[in-house]
């Protein structure tokens, strides 16, 4: 009798456990320092900056500030080609990155792929708790390349304001002012 | 006879293999800037499976395709306006692909303010001198001039002394901020007995800073109570710019009594001995 009682009270446990792994929550979104920015990490554009605020950031925020706006390139050229804009959620604040949501619908990716080269930033406006940045982006330069091979330059000013939110710099609002074509051939 | 023939089969079937090369569409309405939501581009072109993918500055959308006699429509319907600027149209049949640039713009939207105060919170005791950042942008997130010629302005604002959750010009979460009461300017103390409970209730207030700001809620505040060599600590919180406590009688009769918030101290307060 008393082996039953045991061997019931196994079942019991074994069925708990079961169940308890069953119903355990997996969650898919990785802490931000585990993960990996593989678009961030093989852009490298070369990038100029110069301070024309009248509070300044220190060398570490512009070290920060230079990683992030990078980053924020490499994901917009990201989204020249792939519309969807999920993995660059962390890029953008939630005003800007509903916006790209509710424009994104499935397709093939484009033909068409943009690179940018090089970027001349000049820091406009540096909030005194170092959470807003408005910068004018004095010379970015494009690479494009065509479906036929062919490749255009293209040099832009741009103005982009970003605010520091989590862990980064993310993209509230930009305008591109001009964008004149180095070598056309189209 | 019957090699000429066989040779002419085996030619229209290799001819007949080869794809026919598609000719580039004629842009027939062309226009160097495009309104979102309003334009639509004509092209005449060969009636093919056409497809279209549009670059714009920020994002790959795809606009709608319309095959007419001749003719295919391009309608650029976004859900929400794009990021404004130039971008290329890409139209597509089988292997061949032709690419149009264009410029695109929004349709004409107000565009909202955001205004950005930093330090968010301040305090009385601190200078109220406040940072104030504006950039306003259309609802798609192309910024747009705040004044006549820039894109970001930037000012010093001088607060008034006075506490409470202000939302500035905006009224938008985003560009709250805080006023807080400073140090306490002093700390009355005063006292009354209910002999029947023999209670003593200890009042502390009304507690104010320099510009006569309530200070807040939950500040601690310490009583202390010292007779002789003895010394005893209690602890209390301000609530609506009082702090009182009750305790009974014979605790505090023949002791002094000094309030501290901080390193302000009250004048001492004795309750004498009945």
């Amino acid at each position: 009798m008393t082996r039953w009682i045991f061997l019931g009270f196994l079942l019991i446990v074994g069925f708990l456990l079961i169940t308890m792994a069953r119903i355990r929550h997996t969650d898919d979104v990785i802490p931000y320092f585990l993960r990996y920015d593989s678009l961030a990490m093989n852009s490298n554009p070369s990038l100029e900056i110069k301070i024309q605020s009248v509070y300044t950031p220190t060398e570490q925020q512009l070290e920060k500030l230079e990683q992030d706006y990078k980053a924020i390139w490499a994901h917009l050229n990201h989204l020249y080609q792939h519309p969807n804009p999920t993995p660059s959620k962390d890029r953008f604040t939630e005003r800007f990155y509903l916006k790209l949501a509710e424009n994104y619908t499935n397709g093939q990716p484009g033909s068409i792929q943009r690179n940018d080269l090089s970027h001349s930033i000049s820091i406009k406006t540096w909030s005194r708790d170092g959470l807003s940045c408005n910068l004018l982006d004095s010379l970015a330069e494009f690479s494009y390349t065509f479906p036929d091979g062919s490749t255009q330059i293209t040099s832009s000013q741009i103005a982009v304001s970003l605010l520091f939110q989590g862990d980064n710099w993310r993209l509230d609002a930009i305008r591109f002012i001009d964008e004149t074509t180095k070598n056309p051939n189209l | 006879m019957i090699r000429v023939i066989l040779f002419s089969f085996v030619g229209l079937f290799a001819f007949g293999c080869v794809e026919k090369a598609v000719e580039k569409p004629v842009w027939l309405n062309t226009k160097s800037t495009l309104k979102v939501n309003q334009d639509t581009l004509v092209f005449e072109a060969e009636a093919q499976d056409w497809k279209a993918s549009l670059s714009t500055a920020v994002q790959l959308i795809y606009p709608e395709i319309v095959k007419t006699d001749g003719k295919i429509l391009v309608i650029i319907r976004p859900v929400k306006g794009i990021i404004e600027g130039n971008a290329f149209l890409t139209l597509k049949s089988g292997t061949s692909q032709f690419v149009y640039p264009i410029s695109l713009k929004n349709q004409e939207e107000a565009s909202q303010l955001a205004d950005l105060r930093s330090p968010k919170t301040l305090t009385t005791d601190s200078s109220m001198v406040q940072q104030q950042i504006l950039y306003s942008s259309d609802p798609s997130g192309n910024l747009t001039l705040v004044n006549q010629d820039a894109y970001f302005v930037e000012k010093n604002i001088e607060l008034l002394p006075k506490t409470g959750t202000f939302k500035s010009i905006t009224g938008t979460a985003r560009s709250s901020f805080y006023v807080d009461a400073g140090t306490v300017r002093e700390i009355p103390l005063s006292y009354s007995k209910d002999s029947h409970n023999q209670e003593i209730t200890i009042q502390a207030g009304p507690l104010v800073d320099r510009f006569d700001n309530k200070i807040a809620n939950g500040t601690l505040i310490l009583f202390h109570f010292q007779k002789d060599q003895q010394h005893k600590k209690v602890e209390a919180v301000v609530q609506d710019s009082f702090a009182i406590l009750s305790l009974p009688l014979d605790e505090a009769e023949g002791k002094n009594i000094i309030a501290q918030i901080a390193q302000i101290y009250s004048q001492p307060l004795t309750i004498p001995q009945q």
